[in-house]
C-alpha cells in the first residue's frame, strides 16, 4: 500500500465536509482570546508551557475546534498529512460530545478512565485514517502513551494500549468503525478517486 | 425527612462509587461488542463489532499472544 499524496485543497474539502456533516466550528489557537486565558492558566499551574499549548495542541471544547495551524496551510509541525488526519480525530470528540452533551465534558475532565476511554475511540479514529492514507498504523503502544499529556493513570495507560490493539485487528483487516472514519474516507475515496 | 433522607443515599452513592465488577485488563463480548475492563474495575466498550464496515462482523473469544482477548472478526462470505 503506498502512500497518498493530498494536496492543501483536498484537506481544507475534508475538514470543509467534517464541518458540514457533524457540525462545529474550526477556529485558529492564536486568534481565540479563550485559548490564550487557558494556555496561561497550564502555565502558571506548570501543567503545560503556554507556547506548546498553543503550538503544538488542537483542542477541542464543546463543538468547537482550536487548530495551532491553519487548515490547508503545512507547516513543519503540521504538515498537510497530518492536518488530515487530525481533523477526523477532533471531530470524533465532536461526535462523543453529541451523544451526550451534558455529561461528556464532566466526565472527560473529571476521570482519568472516561479521559482514556473517549480518547482510545478518537485514536481509533487517527488509526483508521493513518491506515487509509499511510499504510501503516503506529503502535498501539507509542499512541498510547500519549495519554501521558493527558493526566491518565499507568492503568489507564496499558487498558487503552490493550483497546487500542484490538482496534488495530479490525483496521488492519479493513474495518473502518468510528464514525468520524467513515465519514472522512468516503469522502477521501470520492474525492480522490480511490 | 424523605428529602434528607434522599440526598443523604445519593451522596452516598456519589462518594461510595460503583463497586468494581471485573478484572482490570480483561476482555469479554457482550453480544456484539467487544469490551475491556477498565482501572476501576468496570466494562468499558471498545468497539461495537456490528457498526464495523465493509462486511459483517462478530464480537469473538480469542488469543493474543498466549492471553485470552475479545476481538471483532469479519464474518465469512
Amino acid at each position: 500500500m503506498s502512500e497518498i499524496i493530498l494536496a492543501p485543497n483536498d484537506v481544507i474539502a475534508l475538514w470543509d465536509h467534517l464541518g458540514a456533516h457533524f457540525g462545529g466550528r474550526v477556529v485558529h489557537k492564536q486568534d481565540a482570546r479563550e485559548m490564550l486565558v487557558i494556555a496561561r492558566a497550564l502555565d502558571m499551574l506548570g501543567v503545560l508551557d503556554q507556547q506548546d499549548f498553543l503550538d503544538r495542541y488542537t483542542t477541542t471544547i464543546w463543538e468547537s475546534i482550536y487548530t495551532p495551524f491553519v487548515v490547508g496551510t503545512p507547516s513543519p509541525r503540521y504538515p498537510l498529512i497530518s492536518q488530515a488526519i487530525v481533523g477526523p480525530h477532533e471531530f470524533q470528540h465532536i461526535v462523543q460530545h453529541q451523544r451526550d452533551p451534558m455529561g461528556f465534558t464532566p466526565k472527560y475532565l473529571a476521570s482519568s478512565a472516561c479521559r482514556a476511554g473517549f480518547e482510545t475511540e478518537a485514536l481509533g479514529t487517527t488509526m483508521e485514517i493513518e491506515w487509509f492514507l499511510l499504510g501503516y498504523v503506529t503502535p498501539a503502544a507509542v499512541r498510547a502513551k500519549m495519554l501521558r499529556d493527558y493526566a491518565c493513570s499507568a492503568d489507564d495507560i496499558e487498558v487503552t494500549r490493550i483497546a487500542l490493539e484490538m482496534r488495530q485487528q479490525v483496521i488492519k483487516r479493513g474495518g473502518v468503525e468510528t464514525e468520524s472514519g467513515k465519514v472522512s474516507i468516503a469522502f477521501l475515496k470520492e474525492r480522490l478517486g480511490i | 425527612m424523605h428529602v434528607r433522607k434522599l440526598a443523604i443515599l445519593i451522596a452516598a452513592l456519589l462518594l461510595s462509587g460503583c463497586p468494581a465488577v471485573c478484572q482490570t485488563f480483561t476482555t469479554r463480548c457482550a453480544n456484539d461488542v467487544a469490551q475491556i475492563c477498565d482501572a476501576h474495575g468496570h466494562w468499558q466498550q471498545v468497539m461495537n463489532c456490528r457498526e464495523i464496515e465493509p462486511g459483517e462482523w462478530d464480537c469473538s473469544e480469542g488469543v493474543h499472544e498466549g492471553e485470552p482477548r475479545s476481538e471483532c472478526v469479519r464474518r465469512e462470505p
